[in-house]
């Protein structure tokens, strides 16, 4: 049969007890003293993280309080505005069959230059304009002598 | 090209009966009147009334062609006639009829006679019924409008007599492509330039054939007035266009107007000045530079230039400029430390300059870098600096003389599955776009950054891996852009960035958006998540946000609920009792119905969460204390490391590391010296 405890042990010396011993927890923030308008931060119990603008663009992997407005990637999201909506309809413009190396507009038209493919989009299909140039590498609209 | 016949041999008759009658020299009714002479001719002495009276060739056959078939764009009857009174004017008609019969309608076009020798003419561009010509150059198996041709001519009025001393056909053709095979009467004119189309033509019978070739160039060369003392220069004014140039790494360059036809751009005039635009020059990249037309060699060394304004004449070319033993990847017009228009070409190893047309020097700007193959693939000058990119996702600007770098890559870079490298890079508006090569096994994206801004927003990811995306461009509103072997679109306006305020503005049906780990400020504390809350616009049953969240490891998604009412939508709960976490990460997944310029809007979201440290207890005791207490007391609440505490009175039982927060207390003087009852707060300082 347990005895009736009349003592504690503290550092190593037993010290009579007069009394029971009372537990209490400890609360782990300090009181706080509000002397301006409560924020977010204020709010009881629970704590609350918002984010609304993220304009300072992709890149950030982990949270931090001076980088709120980043996000880690996005796809189809448009996130360059305060608030955030799906992100551009994508369109193909038929097949052009080659890896475009260089797109351009000229003659008012959209042409697509690739390997052994040049080809102007008439608005519905490609035209193709020649098919023996190969290994394109850039290409320029240039101004001058006709003839 | 036109093609004349006239009367060979025996080629007519009278087909008005005792009509027309032979006179002169003639031999017969008609015969071979070859030379514009007058001195033979045909007579009838009395045409009269309105009745008309007709004449024709016989048939001119399609044998004496040979050659491939082509397209006649109209036939030209000939006639020399004449009257022999001015009482009341007769009149003649040109025809012309098909072997069937079948002719033109004969009143069609009475041009009156004089009693002067004249020459008239009759154009015809289709057949009678409206049929084109087939004559010549098709099997005679074309039925109605016939392949064999008659030329005729129809009098009518006067009581006059009317002469005809010659008949004759010119057909003009389009597209003709013959060969030789006979002597033929061909004059060809001089040519003052080179002309690489070989035209051969070639008839089986010697008949008047007499090509020419017309070029529609105006060149207007005016001489200024020669003042004593000073040369003259030559202003020569010429017909402008707008030519696409292309080059190429190992075809060198070529140029079209509107892609119907191509001709080298850029020669090397070098070896033989006096015969220019006689070898082509190799060369990679284009830029105009001082109204010139440059082009830069892929590697190694190789300059070649235009004239001002011309592309056509003359080049001149640098075998041995830049000298530089590596690899060139762009070329493009910036400005140099003066701020005057340089030319500035990139290298896997940085951004060089060039100092053409006098002095032929060039050499490293600010931004260089070590040898990286991925570097260097773009450069471009873009509201007053320049950007080169740099290898990777990394892009340097150069503002002034100060180099900053600012890609995509900056921060914590960019996911594995996007990670690449930047292979073109232009301006619209004022944001930088770029477009990112995943490479193998990788997405590709398309990412912008605004000039004033720090960082870099994703205009569009491909949904696959290994469709990389090569090129980039923007006109009027659309950028487009090459993705595997398809060119796309899309709308980036370059005037209204918030793209919510277009209501034409199409969306993508779904989208993603992952944010950062988030940790709070208390970071090794536990935490609890309870709710997310959101603020929206638009959301309905089609037009949603659903919400994602994962916890501590990145393992897949759990889904959390979706919001899909506006403006303040039920929040979201992360289970009853809520969800622990350490670190959590959130993602939302946007999405739209049928309609595409409908789309969910999200205007905040914030997350509901509780900081729940570890539990740090603290007692409060009264101690009946002795002197020997007191002592130990004194001693523990001035110890500066923790004091183990039983609580329980056991040594044997669990043991907290504490600190005497409070030792208020009374006592007195005994005969054994100070005794008294102290009330001890303790309190630990950390969790256990």
């Amino acid at each position: 049969m347990p005895s009736v405890q009349d003592a504690v042990w503290l550092n190593g010396v037993k010290m009579p007890l007069v009394g029971a011993v009372t537990w209490d927890v400890a609360p782990p923030f300090p009181p706080q003293i509000i002397d301006s308008e409560p924020t977010e931060e204020n709010f009881l119990p629970v704590s609350k993280q918002t984010w609304s603008d993220l304009r300072g663009g992709g890149g950030i992997e982990k949270w931090s309080p001076e980088k709120n407005n980043r996000f880690w990637e996005a796809t189809d999201v448009d996130t360059s505005q305060a608030t955030q909506t799906l992100g551009p309809l994508v369109t193909t413009l038929g097949s052009f069959g080659a890896a475009p190396m260089k797109i351009i507009k000229h003659d008012g038209q959209i042409w697509a230059i690739g390997h052994n493919a040049i080809s102007a989009w008439t608005g519905s299909a490609w035209s193709s304009k020649k098919t023996d140039f190969s290994n394109p590498t850039d290409a320029i609209l240039f101004y001058g002598a006709s003839s | 090209m036109d093609l004349t016949v006239r009367p060979a041999s025996y080629v007519g008759s009278d087909t008005n009966s005792g009509g027309w009658t032979r006179s002169g020299g003639a031999a017969s009714d008609w015969e071979t009147l070859r030379s514009a002479s007058d001195s033979t001719y045909l007579y009838d002495g009395t045409v009269s009334g309105s009745v008309a009276t007709s004449f024709y060739t016989d048939c001119i056959d399609q044998d004496i062609y040979n050659g491939s078939p082509s397209t006649i764009s109209k036939i030209t009857v000939y006639a020399r006639a004449k009257m022999d009174s001015n009482a009341t004017p007769a009149t003649i008609a040109l025809t012309e009829r098909d072997a069937t019969g079948a002719r033109q309608p004969e009143l069609l076009n009475h041009q009156n006679l004089t009693t002067s020798w004249a020459e008239y003419e009759q154009v015809f561009t289709t057949h009678d019924g409206g049929y084109g010509y087939d004559f010549g150059f098709y099997p005679d198996n074309s039925g109605f409008d016939g392949s064999e041709l008659q030329a005729g001519f129809v009098v009518q009025h006067g009581t006059v007599g009317v002469f005809v001393s010659q008949l004759w056909i010119v057909i003009t053709h389009e597209y003709i492509n013959q060969t030789l095979t006979a002597v033929a009467e061909l004059n060809v004119p001089a040519f003052t330039r080179v002309v690489n189309n070989a035209r051969t033509l070639s008839v089986d019978t010697p008949v008047g054939l007499n090509p020419s070739i017309v070029r529609g160039a105006t060149y207007g060369r005016v001489f200024d007035t020669v003042i004593l003392g000073i040369a003259p220069t030559i202003n020569r004014s010429q017909n402008l266009g707008t030519w696409l140039v292309i080059a190429s790494t190992d075809s060198g360059s070529i140029r079209t107007r509107d892609g119907s036809s191509w001709a080298v751009a850029a020669y090397d005039d070098t070896p033989n000045p006096s015969l220019p635009a006689a070898n082509p020059a190799s060369g990679a990249w284009l830029a105009q530079f001082d109204n010139r037309l440059t082009l830069l060699s892929p590697e190694n060394a190789g300059f070649t230039y235009s004239l001002t304004n011309d592309i056509i004449l003359e080049w001149t070319h640098k075998a041995f400029f830049p000298n530089l033993p590596i690899e060139f990847t762009d070329m493009f017009v910036g400005r140099d430390a003066g701020n005057l228009p340089a030319l500035n070409f990139l290298a896997h190893d940085g951004m060089y300059y060039l100092d053409v047309f006098e002095n032929f020097v060039f050499g490293k700007t600010e931004l260089n870098w070590e040898y990286d193959i991925t570097s260097g693939k773009k450069g471009m000058y873009f509201k007053g600096n320049h950007y080169a990119t740099s290898g990777g996702q990394g892009i340097y600007e150069l503002a002034g003389t100060d180099a900053n770098t600012i890609g995509p890559s900056s921060d914590d870079g960019l996911p594995q599955d996007s990670a690449g490298d930047i292979v073109d890079m232009i301006g619209v508006g004022y944001w930088i776009v770029c477009a990112i090569n995943g490479s193998s096994g990788r997405k590709s994206s398309i990412m912008k950054r605004h000039i004033n801004g720090n960082h870099w927003h994703t205009v569009y990811k491909t949904a696959a891996v290994n469709t990389p995306i090569t090129s980039l461009f923007w006109d009027s509103g659309t950028l487009y852009f090459g993705e595997g072997t398809n060119v796309k679109s899309l709308a980036l306006s370059s005037a209204m960035d918030n793209v919510k305020l277009l209501p034409t503005y199409e969306v993508a049906s779904s989208g993603e958006l992952i944010y950062p780990w988030f940790h709070s400020r208390f970071e090794s504390v536990p935490k609890v998540a309870h709710r997310l809350r959101s603020t929206t616009q638009d959301m309905t049953s089609t037009e949603y946000v659903d919400w994602y969240y994962r916890v501590d490891q990145e393992t897949d998604w759990t889904l959390l609920g979706r919001f899909a009412t506006s403006p303040a939508p039920t929040a979201l709960s992360f289970a009853a009792a809520g969800t622990q976490f350490e670190r959590i990460q959130l993602k939302s997944a946007p999405a739209r119905g049928s309609t595409t310029t409908n789309r969910p809007i999200t205007e905040s979201v914030t997350l509901e969460y509780e900081v729940v440290p570890e539990i740090i207890w603290k007692w409060s005791i009264n101690i009946d204390a002795d002197k020997e207490t007191i002592a130990a007391l004194t001693t523990a609440v001035a110890a500066k490391t923790l004091l183990p505490f039983y609580p329980s009175g056991d040594k044997s039982g669990d043991v907290y590391y504490v600190r005497i927060a409070g030792l208020p207390r009374s006592q007195k003087g005994t005969e054994f010296g100070q005794e008294g009852e102290y009330k001890v707060d303790l309190t630990m300082v950390t969790e256990a």
